[in-house]
């Protein structure tokens, strides 16, 4: 296989190889592909959070919790009839974890992540070209490390079987 | 769109790399531009809460209470016996406040109604070691209606908690400055601070006879 391999690369111009290295390496870990969600609308976009206790507790301490719906429509069309698994991810941020805790209605799955994770919120056959769903979503952060407005970017990342 | 390997047609290539070039246009055709669904989040709001003496809640921290406006302003006095007048012997004075227990958690923090209960909050978001300032207004004088005064620096306080033993309290002891607005303590953000207090009269001169009133305001200021 190796020597296959080395023989057409041999073959191409440069740009051509970086190609052919690209495919293979997506061929052998299961390519992922970003899913494009514009249609997506989120019916709060400007999020007051609050804290969880009025006032500094022994339990629940200076936690913030802000709660919104996201009406989620993802556009799987590239993906239809091919099994995969489809992935919300928040990026890390350095004034400390955001936490998202959501439920849907059913047609993906209810789940929570940190800021820095990925979660799985569908896995099985595209059976439609756009998939939707309604997500009652739970935002919970350090209050005392949230000082000021801060931009959450919920992206949507597409698992495919090969 | 061009494609990537404009040097080379597919029919020209193996099967293999065909299908490469296949796969290659097909992500170019078909790859979605990266979105996300976007939400700005802002800090919780900077709150402040003060109560001396008689204080109202809706249940405890613990249990997601919250705090309740309370009007009350409590009294704190003494008779102070013929014989023992201007002695200079500290008169222990009582208090007409019922409030025994922290909102913080339900303990019995303070014996009322020789302790007044003061205590509170400073809410703020961001991490600086910011504080709010508790201080006290004071008047000059505690007047009689016969316009015969007593200085309020004849008022000290004790200061303590049930359970705390010796420990220091974030509202230390002191005596009243008369005439001015007098530093108390600090109250660190995020921070739930309380003490009692035990208020005597230092009974240092002779005055006429009389009923002497004053009252004083304790203010949680936030830089």
């Amino acid at each position: 296989m190796k020597s296959r391999i080395a023989h057409r690369l041999a073959s191409f111009s440069g740009m051509a190889s970086v190609l052919w290295l690209g495919i293979l390496f997506a061929d052998a870990h299961a390519a992922t592909y970003p899913v494009d969600d514009s249609a997506s609308q989120v019916l709060t976009p400007n999020l007051k959070m609050q804290w969880e206790s009025v006032a500094p507790s022994q339990g629940i301490g200076n936690r913030v919790i802000g709660q919104l719906v996201v009406l989620v429509r993802l556009q799987l069309a590239p993906w239809r009839d091919r099994n995969a698994r489809v992935f919300m991810t928040l990026p890390a941020r350095a004034e400390g974890a955001i936490t998202a805790t959501w439920t849907t209605r059913g047609f993906l799955q209810s789940g929570s992540l940190r800021s820095g994770e990925r979660a799985l919120i569908y896995a099985g056959r595209i059976a439609a070209d756009r998939l939707e769903d309604t997500l009652a979503l739970t935002l919970t952060a350090d209050g005392t490390r949230l000082e000021r407005v801060e931009r959450l970017e919920f992206r949507f990342s597409i698992e495919v079987d090969e | 769109m061009r494609p990537l390997i404009p040097s080379l047609s597919p029919s020209r290539r193996p099967r293999a790399a065909q299908l490469a070039w296949r796969l290659g246009w097909a992500a170019a055709l078909t790859a979605p531009a990266a979105q996300a669904f976007i939400i700005d989040i802002s800090p919780g709001p900077v709150a402040v809460y003060l109560q001396v003496g008689n204080g109202s809640f809706t249940g405890f921290f613990g249990s997601g209470g919250t705090p309740l406006d309370n009007s009350t302003v409590n009294r704190v006095s003494l008779t102070v016996p013929a014989t023992a007048l201007g002695t200079g012997v500290d008169q222990s004075m009582t208090s007409n406040s019922t409030q025994a227990i922290s909102f913080y958690d339900g303990f019995t923090f303070c014996n009322p109604p020789n302790e007044v209960y003061i205590g509170g909050f400073y809410r703020r978001p961001g991490s600086p070691n910011q504080s709010a300032v508790l201080s006290v207004q004071v008047p000059a004088a505690l007047l009689s209606s016969s316009a015969n005064s007593i200085p309020f620096s004849q008022i000290r306080w004790t200061s303590s908690g049930n359970g705390d033993g010796t420990a220091a309290q974030p509202v230390p002891a002191g005596s009243f400055v008369a005439g001015g607005t007098q530093f108390l303590a600090n109250f660190l953000r995020n921070t739930w601070r309380e003490s009692c207090l035990t208020f005597f009269y230092q009974n240092d001169q002779i005055v006429p006879a009389g009923t002497y009133n004053g009252r004083v305001t304790y203010t949680l200021a936030t830089p």
